[in-house]
């Protein structure tokens, strides 16, 4: 199974679609268009994970290198509706204590 | 006892997970325990490939074997990249992961993962090939 990742500008907000399984090559070629993403909505990134089928610590990288790099400090990073082992990743590196989780945005 | 060899190069992690999963399916893992095997597997072929293979340009494969006894599965790793024990890499703290996302620079935590989502963890270096064998207790019945 492949991966992809598209991301549209909304409002307020971008909201960023992440398919598939986003392991240490996944992750290295979807940065550059993550970052793009990110850009346009420096303030609020919504990530949608529900098709996410698997996530390596290249993806747990790839998220914190955009909250920290690419966002304000300020800024709101929001996971939607990961798969229970991919939250089950997140959970354990952390992640979950520095960004939110919903089941729906 | 079943056999993978290929490149080690990130293209083939996807391969690699494939293996994994299939095998350790047919063993009789299932659900949290199968994919944090396989996650165990994924982040230490991408070291192996990162930091053993690419960073010292010197190519070479990593063969993996999934192996069933009565009471566990386990998958071995084979390189031939230089010496490297992951479990004697510097792990993240607890500590370290809940330090504001802003605030964190995590080295280390794809061996964490690994580590955490195995019952069985060993390293040994043999013939100029680092071995490491990954294993799960299966569940009663398989």
């Amino acid at each position: 199974m492949g991966f992809n990742l598209s991301y549209e500008l909304d409002t307020d907000l971008v909201k960023v679609v992440l398919r598939g399984e986003l392991d240490g090559q996944t992750a290295i070629k979807s940065q550059k268009t993550f970052e793009e993403a990110a850009k346009l909505k420096p303030d609020k990134v919504v990530v949608y994970m529900k098709d996410l089928n698997y996530m390596s610590s290249a993806g747990i990288r790839l998220l914190l290198y955009i909250k920290q790099r690419v966002m304000s400090k300020s800024s709101q990073m929001i996971l939607v509706a990961p798969q229970a082992t991919v939250l089950n990743t997140l959970t354990m590196s952390g992640v979950t204590q520095a960004v939110h989780v919903v089941d729906a945005y | 006892m079943k056999l993978l060899t290929v490149p080690g190069i990130l293209e083939n992690l996807g391969a690699i997970r494939q293996f994994v999963n299939q095998t350790g399916r047919e063993a009789g893992l299932s659900g949290q325990a199968l994919y944090d095997l396989v996650l165990a597997v994924d982040e230490l072929a991408a070291n192996t490939v990162l930091y053993g293979y690419e960073q010292n340009r010197q190519p070479g494969n990593i063969v993996v074997t999934a192996k069933t006894s009565k009471t566990e599965f386990t998958v071995t790793l084979e390189d031939t990249a230089p010496a490297f024990d992951p479990g004697k890499h510097n792990l993240p703290q607890d500590a370290d992961l809940i330090q504001p996302m802003e605030e964190r620079n995590i080295g280390g935590l794809g061996i964490y993962l690994a580590v955490k989502g195995v019952d069985g963890f060993k390293y040994q270096r043999i013939d100029q090939k680092n071995i490491v064998k990954l294993s799960k207790k299966l569940p009663p019945g398989s």
